[in-house]
């Protein structure tokens, strides 16, 4: 058995402190509290340096980034004012092409068939459940050029129409204080939103693109467009729209984007 | 997931900036500074001749340092919540120059941080007395 020698000797400054850091640390070895805390430090530490191997796979950690992702959704509902407007930019603004994005490539947008279409709404409703596209259309329109403003960093200006989503909820009779919307799209894509964000007067029922019917890429037949949401809150190819008050999650929201995920 | 967490670290600092004031510590700390005792302890810190007799007392860079980094945190939380909530802070989106310009100033604000940081512990290595009164304050 061999024993290393020491690789160096003690800095100067350290021996000349030592005596007294060491009175310093007898203090506080003393207290009860401070031993604990300096446990639990040691513990955190350990915690911290395991994240590289599989901190993100421990099921308690994951509880609790959750935990404090859905207090943080509490912070922006209180934060969010539906009288406030997102803002709105002139025509010469429109991002042109606006970015096609989806979890999937652009090949592989499905093909919905207007004639066959059908809008489905469900939970807290008691008016009409079953809408067709011409339906929709008759419905009184609106458009607005507004910002999409997606997770990834980018952001396009594009101009959306379509019926406003709070006289839709009114005549569908939505019960307009359940607390959620869920959306579900032919993509087999799902989200869901707060009411206070449904009734938002710039939350448009979409149906139509820079003055064209809704491209496949952009989400035909029907998008949501959301102005005070981020991207992956505007779900396209819509076809049920359910009010309810149990958390209904979502596709991206289920694998740790924040909920809210607006403005 | 960035967003998550991130945008809640921004109330420790205004803790930490309101004991500071109230306390008097930053007045009497980090002012004042003038800008030719910047210079001089500048040229000194470059040539490698700065004192550090005395580790309580800040010398003219890192005076400058310390207040620019406050600034600069703030600049971060600012342009951050401007980001955050667009359209909830008209105001603020205005001040940053608009949501795009924004998103410009929260990432140099964020690379005058980092770069900071860089030299904080860079400076710590040269003069590791620094550490212990950092720990320990005293």
């Amino acid at each position: 058995m061999t024993f290393r020698k020491r690789a160096q000797e003690p800095v100067s400054f350290l021996s000349s402190q030592a005596e007294s850091i060491i009175k310093d640390a007898r203090n506080e070895l003393g207290n009860p509290a401070r031993r604990l805390l300096g446990k639990r430090i040691l513990s955190l530490g350990g915690l911290a340096m395991l994240s590289g191997c599989d901190l993100s796979n421990d099921k308690s950690v994951n509880t609790m980034l959750r935990r404090i992702s859905f207090f943080n959704d509490d912070v922006q509902s209180l934060l969010f004012d539906s009288n406030r407007m997102a803002p709105t930019y002139p025509e010469s603004m429109i991002t042109r092409p606006f970015p096609f994005n989806a979890f999937y490539d652009i090949d592989d947008v499905p093909e919905v068939d207007p004639a066959s279409y059908r809008l489905q709404v469900g939970g807290l409703a008691h008016g009409k459940r079953v809408w067709t596209l011409d339906e929709l259309r008759a419905l009184p329109q609106q458009d607005q050029i507004t910002r999409h403003i997606c997770i990834e960093g980018w952001s396009a200006i594009g101009r959306w129409g379509g019926v406003r989503f709070a006289d839709f909820l009114k005549r569908a009779g939505a019960d307009t204080t359940a607390r959620y919307v869920s959306l579900h799209c032919a993509d087999n894509y799902w989200t869901s939103i707060d009411m206070p964000t449904a009734l938002h007067a710039q939350t448009l029922l979409t149906l139509t693109y820079d003055g064209q019917v809704l491209p496949p890429k952009y989400g035909f037949p029907m998008k949501l467009r959301m102005p005070t949401k981020l991207g992956y809150k505007n779900p396209k190819h819509i076809v049920a729209i359910t009010v309810t008050n149990d958390y209904p999650g979502g596709y991206w929201e289920n694998q740790g984007y924040n909920w809210f995920g607006g403005s | 997931m960035a967003l998550r967490g991130h945008v809640d670290a921004g109330g420790e600092f205004l803790v930490y900036l309101m004991l500071n004031v109230a306390s008097g510590r930053l007045r009497r700390k980090l002012l004042p500074i003038g800008l030719r005792s910047l210079a001089t302890d500048l040229v000194a810190a470059l040539r490698g001749t700065l004192g550090h007799e005395d580790l309580t007392r800040y010398n003219a860079v890192q005076k400058f340092a310390y207040l620019a980094v406050i600034v600069d945190i703030a600049l971060v939380i600012l342009s951050g919540l401007a980001i955050w909530k667009s359209v909830q802070f008209p105001l603020l989106r205005m001040l940053m120059g608009g949501y795009d310009n924004a998103r410009v100033v929260h990432f140099f604000a964020m690379s005058v941080l980092v770069a900071f940081f860089v030299v904080h512990v860079a400076m710590v290595a040269l003069v590791p007395r620094s550490l212990l009164l950092m720990i320990r304050g005293r």
